[in-house]
């Protein structure tokens, strides 16, 4: 299991800066453009593997797709536009030996959260008032819209040679995929080895920690985790809010437990931080807060790696 | 323990700090111009400090030329012990119980910075560099900007004498204010430099300095990057052995690759020494002061305050600490 960080590849000192943290497993931000690259075609896709690999690091896949899915996640008219686009850029990734793509099964424009100054130290956190009821939620409408995405776009990863890993749903994105049960509904109605989960496993923190440790099993075991997210969602009667990776819910499992359970489910793929909370005096992307997520993720992993031995010790 | 940071009294340091978790500063000693720490000043430092929920745990030293006469034997010793005092005093006063000293003389020694992981700027020490450098050449100089070289040699038993004055005069103050005097050890730890004896730079050194004046007030500041400099140390066996005597008051956390002769200061997860060990060992003993992150390896594009840098170490000692108590609720 590895640390790694979702960063914009085109810029030269976000990889210096993962190296010098330690951090060799990159996902990329789909973002364009960069100077004399327009659009997303095999070229650009390799020339940015290339410029990740110059820097000693492994670019082991993009963290979203860069286009909206809108119209495939109503069901409109339109939606076979946006599958083309998605289709193309998977093809593109593809050629260019970018073997991983998470998406999210959610509106673009659908940002029910604020980010407010209410986290510790009045950080700037997402944060939503009550839980969402999102239209979408659970109808036969919204399942019948995403078999119609899958049927098209899974076929298109197989032939790429291309792992698509869906993010769950969270308070902050609302949408079907909001429990485990709709998770494994995905899984059987798409049961291809190239679409499976990004496991944002902060999306199901409302969850007792017992169930969450068995739920993190429970999918790995199927061989269909390909990437995962550790967050911080805190669940409060007066809102739901996003927090520092340390900060520990009450109900939540320890971090180490967390990872522990991915290990004893056999899970190698890659753990990422979420975006950090912003902190006095940072970036944009989140440079302080991305450095204190990742030191954190950091000792935990070496510690998870070195178990049973740290047990006994 | 409690995972702390050195930081100035500044509203945005200490917002920073407050965002990445920490309740505890750490602060190097104010200037005065009446040569001991002013209440007021602590005071000002503390309220600015609770406005972001941090408490002052400890104060890191005192400038050196406050003790300088003291730590090299001079006429006007007896005139700096008494205003070191009057700092024991103020300091308690302002509900501070931690003051840590270095008995370094020439301050911290460095022959140069090299380059490490990802071009990562990491202080170096080279034994036979650091003895061909120029005295205007050492890096550190103390919180007072001043390099302190005495005009006469100074041996080990004189130095020995020097600091048992000292421990004599103000251990006595310190109990009855309930101040603990925290020693760090002598970074880089080598015997002497330039003609000036350095005591504090092995562990019968450490040994030596508690048993010369026992008190509950005598112990260390326990910088663990120092003493896995030390040659043929295991930092951890030396977190025992000193905790186990409940000496260890304040302790630095940093990783250190080699030793004396020649060392790096590293990223905490680069290998150099056992981190889950040390951290574990902390527990195990006992310890419940404050622990702070220590010099990090300088990275791209980070502050004067190298935010990035602390941020990074901050994350890593709370998880390993995380990580420890997770272990220890699972195999109880």
């Amino acid at each position: 299991m590895e640390l790694a960080l979702t960063l914009n590849c085109w810029n030269d000192e976000d990889l210096v800066f993962a190296q010098q943290f330690g951090v060799n497993h990159i996902l990329a931000q789909p973002i364009l453009p960069a100077p004399g690259v327009q659009r997303w075609d095999e070229r650009a896709l390799a020339a940015l593997r290339n410029r990740v690999e110059q820097a000693g690091l492994q670019l082991v896949g993009f963290d979203g797709l860069p286009c909206p899915l809108d119209r495939s996640v109503r069901g409109e008219t339109g939606r076979d536009d946006e599958i083309a686009v998605a289709s193309q850029f998977i093809t593109a990734a593809g050629a260019a030996g970018i073997p991983l793509i998470t998406y999210g099964w959610a509106l673009s424009q659908h940002t029910p959260s604020s980010r407010m100054p209410v986290g510790r130290g009045q950080s700037h956190v997402n944060r939503v008032a009550a839980p969402i009821a999102d239209p979408m939620r659970a109808t036969q409408t919204g399942w019948e819209s995403y078999t119609y995405f899958l049927a098209r776009v899974i076929p298109v990863a197989e032939r790429a040679n291309v792992r698509l890993a869906c993010q769950p749903n969270s308070p902050f994105k609302p949408g079907l995929l909001n429990s485990t049960a709709a998770l494994q509904q995905l899984l059987d109605t798409a049961p291809s080895h190239c679409h499976g989960l990004d496991l944002q496993h902060g999306a199901l923190t409302h969850m007792p920690a017992a169930d969450l440790l068995q739920a993190i099993q429970h999918f790995v075991k199927q061989g269909r985790v390909f990437c995962a997210q550790a967050q911080h969602i805190d669940v409060r009667t007066e809102g739901i809010a996003e927090g520092f990776l340390d900060e520990r819910s009450t109900t939540g499992p320890a971090m180490l437990d967390v990872l522990q359970a991915y290990r004893a489910a056999g899970y190698n793929g890659d753990l990422r931080p979420a975006p950090p909370p912003g902190v006095t005096g940072d970036t944009e992307w989140g440079h302080k807060g991305h450095a204190f997520h990742a030191g954190y993720l950091k000792s935990l992993l070496q510690v998870a790696r070195r178990l049973p031995e740290a047990m006994a010790q | 323990m409690k995972i702390a940071l050195l930081l100035n009294p500044d509203h945005e340091q200490a917002q920073f700090a407050s965002q990445i978790g920490i309740q505890h500063a750490i602060i190097g000693g104010p200037n005065s111009p009446n040569g001991y720490l002013e209440y007021d000043t602590l005071q000002q430092a503390q309220e600015v400090f609770a406005a972001h929920g941090i408490e002052i745990s400890a104060v890191e030293n005192v400038p050196v030329h406050f003790y300088d006469k003291v730590m090299a034997g001079l006429p006007g010793r007896d005139e700096q012990i008494d205003n070191y005092c009057t700092t024991i005093h103020n300091l308690s006063r302002a509900g501070i119980h931690i003051l840590g000293y270095h008995w370094m003389l020439l301050g911290g020694i460095t022959s140069d910075y090299v380059r490490g992981r990802g071009g990562a700027r990491e202080r170096h020490f080279d034994w036979e560099a650091a003895n061909r450098s120029r005295i205007d050449a050492l890096e550190w100089r103390g919180p007072d900007g001043v390099i302190h070289v005495p005009d006469q040699e100074i041996s080990t038993e004189q130095m020995w004498d020097n600091v048992a004055y000292f421990l004599q005069r103000v251990l006595p103050v310190a109990e009855s204010c309930g101040v603990k005097l925290a020693a760090h050890p002598d970074d880089a730890p080598i015997p002497s430099f330039m003609g000036v004896a350095r005591i504090l730079g092995s562990l019968e050194g450490l040994q030596r300095l508690l048993d010369t004046v026992p008190s509950p007030s005598n112990g260390l500041d326990f910088c663990q990057g120092t003493i896995a400099e030390m040659t043929g140390v295991n930092v951890v066996d030396a977190i025992y052995r000193f905790g186990k005597q409940h000496k260890i008051f304040f302790a630095h956390y940093r990783a250190v690759q080699g030793q004396v002769p020649d060392f790096t200061e590293v990223f905490m997860d680069e290998g150099g020494n056992d981190m889950y060990a040390a951290m574990k060992a902390y527990k195990d003993v006992g310890f419940t002061g404050p622990m702070r992150a220590d010099h990090s390896p300088a990275v791209i594009g980070d502050n004067r305050q190298a935010h990035r840098g602390f941020a990074f170490e901050i994350g890593y000692m709370k998880g390993m600490a995380q990580a420890v108590d997770a272990l220890s609720a699972q195999t109880h």
